[in-house]
């Protein structure tokens, strides 16, 4: 199942990182719940937020910046 | 008594005379020393924009399409000296594609780079650093975790010295920005939250501060690092991707935003450089960070709006990169591309790109099939070899060196 995370919303677009690599989608094959940082999925021609590994990778980041942060 | 009289005449005329002359001899040498003065001043001039050329030049030797410098004009004609800058400092505004990437060097050599384009072109930002003959980046700026702003970021921080790391507090998920987190804590770096009212220690005869974010904004666009760069009489606005609501925080928090270079923001996007924020600014120069992109940027308004105040407008896209070299007073613009030729071919790739954006978006659905190889003897078997970054199928396992082109 093809993977990704979103970065960001352009206009009509949806960019999308697959494989470290952003690509732009129409927001037409993006479910309308997706925001900027969620997990994605591609299920049945649709990208749909996949909410246990959303939950997981923004803690799994927001340690990192915990650490990194100096004020 | 007449004759008396008479004589007395005489002489008072003639001192009159002798007056007069003095006067006019005095005035002459007088007016003939301004001349000479400021003939000398225009001299020096000169000399000072041959050099400055010189180094955009000597800088752009190695750079293909090099063409001469297009814009020399005197910003500011004042003509206060200002003792505290010394030589000159140089401003890049690289050309990373659809992505920010610029560079400063300050009069001693110290450097700050401002974001570094897309994680697909990390390598072109290392090569041109390198080629300037940079081994330190004294303050590194993220201005707001978007891919095509930070993406080259890691890249920057392996292969070069890094000094200070700035970026707003602002957690992106992708695996762009977390590649960027790592390579930082494998360096043992740590990273200060960029906001307003920060001031950069830099060089001691430039000015760098913080001005955005002002506050906290939902809107990561919002979020971005502002700078102001002041050397001497001349100043640089850097915004990042800040909107509109930015924009109108900056000008309510009176900080001085009259710069003679402005950063287009978010690549000309419409939802920035408002008319309000436009007035604050003054700028002399524009400058759009843009490369091929489905988000209509620039805007047709924004390029109007500029247009319409003389701003003067570079474009990475049809300028290639582009370098402002000043001296504190006068202010040099050069750049790798001919605007002019490219003008044509941009126009009609705008076309084409409208044209094609429907086939595009059938495209991006064909690459989210999904397409999965085994390994490259089926991708051979397939007639697909080699696979390209982007084509579907294409994934970093098949791609062993990791150059953007598996089974070669």
């Amino acid at each position: 199942m093809l993977k990704g995370i979103v970065d960001r919303f352009e206009g009509n677009f949806v960019v999308i990182e697959i494989d470290g690599i952003t690509k732009d989608i129409p927001r037409d094959d993006v479910d309308a719940k997706v925001k900027a940082g969620d997990c994605v999925v591609l299920k049945n021609g649709k990208w749909i937020t996949d909410e246990m590994e959303t939950k997981d990778r923004v803690e799994r980041i927001k340690g990192l910046m915990e650490q990194l942060w100096e004020d | 008594m007449e004759k008396g009289e008479k004589g007395m005449k005489y002489r008072i005329t003639g001192l009159i005379w002798t007056i007069l002359l003095s006067v006019l001899i005095f005035a002459g040498c007088t007016s003939a020393e301004t001349n000479q003065e400021s003939q000398e001043h225009v001299t020096q001039n000169t000399n000072q924009a041959t050099q400055a050329s010189a180094v955009v030049e000597t800088q752009h030797e190695n750079i293909q399409d090099n063409h001469q410098v297009t814009a020399t004009s005197q910003v500011q004609a004042t003509t206060q000296q200002n003792n505290d800058v010394r030589g000159e400092l140089q401003v890049h505004f690289i050309d990373v594609g659809q992505g920010a990437s610029q560079l400063l060097i300050g009069s001693s050599g110290k450097t700050i780079l401002i974001d570094a384009g897309n994680n697909i072109q990390e390598e072109e930002i290392v090569a041109y650093l390198r080629k300037n003959g940079i081994q330190k980046i004294d303050i590194l700026v993220g201005t707001h975790p978007d891919a095509d702003h930070i993406g080259g970021l890691d890249a920057v921080i392996d292969n070069f010295e890094i000094g200070k790391i700035y970026m707003p507090k602002v957690q992106s998920n992708t695996k762009t920005f977390e590649d960027v987190l790592l390579a930082i804590q494998r360096k043992g770096l740590k990273v200060s939250t960029a906001k307003a009212g920060v001031t950069l220690d830099w060089e001691p005869d430039a000015k760098v501060q913080m001005i955005a974010p002002v506050r906290e904004y939902n809107d990561d666009n919002d979020m971005s690092a502002v700078l102001k760069l002041t050397f001497g009489e001349i100043s640089f606005l850097f915004t990042g991707d800040a909107e509109s609501k930015s924009e109108h925080d900056m000008i309510n928090s009176k900080v001085d935003l009259k710069s003679d270079v402005l950063l287009v923001a978010h690549h000309g996007s419409k939802s920035s450089t408002t008319e309000a924020f436009l007035d604050a600014v003054q700028p002399s120069y524009g400058v759009i960070q843009v490369g091929e992109n489905n988000y209509g940027h620039p805007a047709p308004e924004i390029l109007e709006r500029l247009n319409k105040r003389g701003v003067k407008v570079y474009r990475n896209d049809l300028h290639g990169d582009i370098v402002f070299v000043t001296d504190g007073k006068n202010i040099k613009a050069s750049h790798t591309k001919d605007g002019k030729e490219e003008a044509t071919a941009a126009s009609r790739t705008q076309e084409e790109t409208r044209e094609k954006q429907g086939t595009q978006a059938t495209q991006a659905k064909e690459t989210t099939e999904t397409v999965v190889y085994k390994n490259c003897t089926e991708v051979r078997q397939a007639g697909k070899a080699p696979l390209y970054r982007g084509d579907p199928g294409y994934s970093r396992k098949l791609d062993r060196d990791g150059d953007g082109v598996a089974c070669e």
